[in-house]
């Protein structure tokens, strides 16, 4: 798990430049992936400059419906937009 | 007033008219405008400890020593998995109660809820629960825009039609 090597606003970054993820301001910091016209994950990051803690990082892994594994290769950047929605369709059924 | 959780400035603005505490000796307190905090939190501390509010009890207990059983619930769940129960959100209330996991995560705490992909997280302990509230909130809002969904969020957003009602 990678939790120590990001700060909430790296992950804000990834998901706005590789999901497309618009995020609203405000008390909470949170966003829609959507996919085919339909809002499919919302992820919830917190705000502050601090690294993230253990269990924040994986509920947020899990709004994103990705592993923990899944979730590190995301910020570490291999894991791009396709690869994502695959992922997804395995979830989805009719995505 | 003593600073609780880090509370102290919101303490009016929980409108602090209904507390009962369940299992326990907080003595009301009456004839008293500010004399209780409403927590809305229905705790389990070991399997001794409880503390129940409800609005549909609604009773005045002393502040201070439910100030007391707070920084207990919050010293206990510095290490390790607290069960709550929550009665209403910020705007809404809620037709049947929310089960709420917090643990420590980091120098703070997560409070999850089981029945949705939500978190709320805060270095303060009430404060995470606001968080996960206000999430709550937030995501009610988002899904009562439109119908353009999965099914999983179609069936979350029937799921909280169903429990909200408006104060």
């Amino acid at each position: 798990m990678n939790n120590s090597k990001y700060k909430a606003l790296d992950v804000k970054n990834r998901c706005e430049n590789k999901l497309h993820i618009n995020f609203k301001s405000g008390k909470e910091c949170n966003g829609w992936f959507i996919y085919n016209k339909r809002k499919v994950a919302r992820i919830t990051v917190p705000h502050g400059r601090k690294n993230i803690p253990q269990k924040t990082y994986l509920s947020m892994a899990n709004q994103l419906k990705l592993s923990v594994d899944d979730f590190d290769r995301f910020l570490d950047c291999p894991l791009k937009e396709d690869e994502y929605i695959r992922i997804l369709k395995k979830q989805i059924s009719n995505l | 007033m003593k600073t609780v959780l880090g509370r102290n400035a919101d303490w009016r603005s929980f409108q602090a008219s209904a507390i009962t505490i369940e299992h326990d000796a907080f003595t009301p307190v009456s004839g008293s405008a500010f004399a209780g905090v409403e927590v809305d939190t229905w705790a389990f501390i070991g399997s001794s400890e409880t503390i129940f509010t409800s609005h549909s009890q609604r009773e005045v207990y002393n502040l201070k020593k439910l100030e007391e059983r707070i920084e207990k619930l919050e010293t206990f769940c510095k290490h390790n998995v607290c069960n709550i129960q929550i009665h209403r959100l910020i705007n809404f209330d809620l037709n049947t109660s929310l089960n709420i996991i917090i643990e420590p995560d980091g120098e703070g705490f997560i409070a999850r809820s089981p029945d949705f992909p939500l978190y709320g997280y805060s270095n303060d302990f009430i404060e995470s629960i606001e968080m996960l509230k206000r999430e709550i909130e937030s995501l009610y809002e988002d899904l009562i825009e439109n119908d353009d969904y999965t099914e999983e969020w179609l069936k979350i957003k029937s799921f909280l039609k169903n429990i909200l009602k408006t104060k």
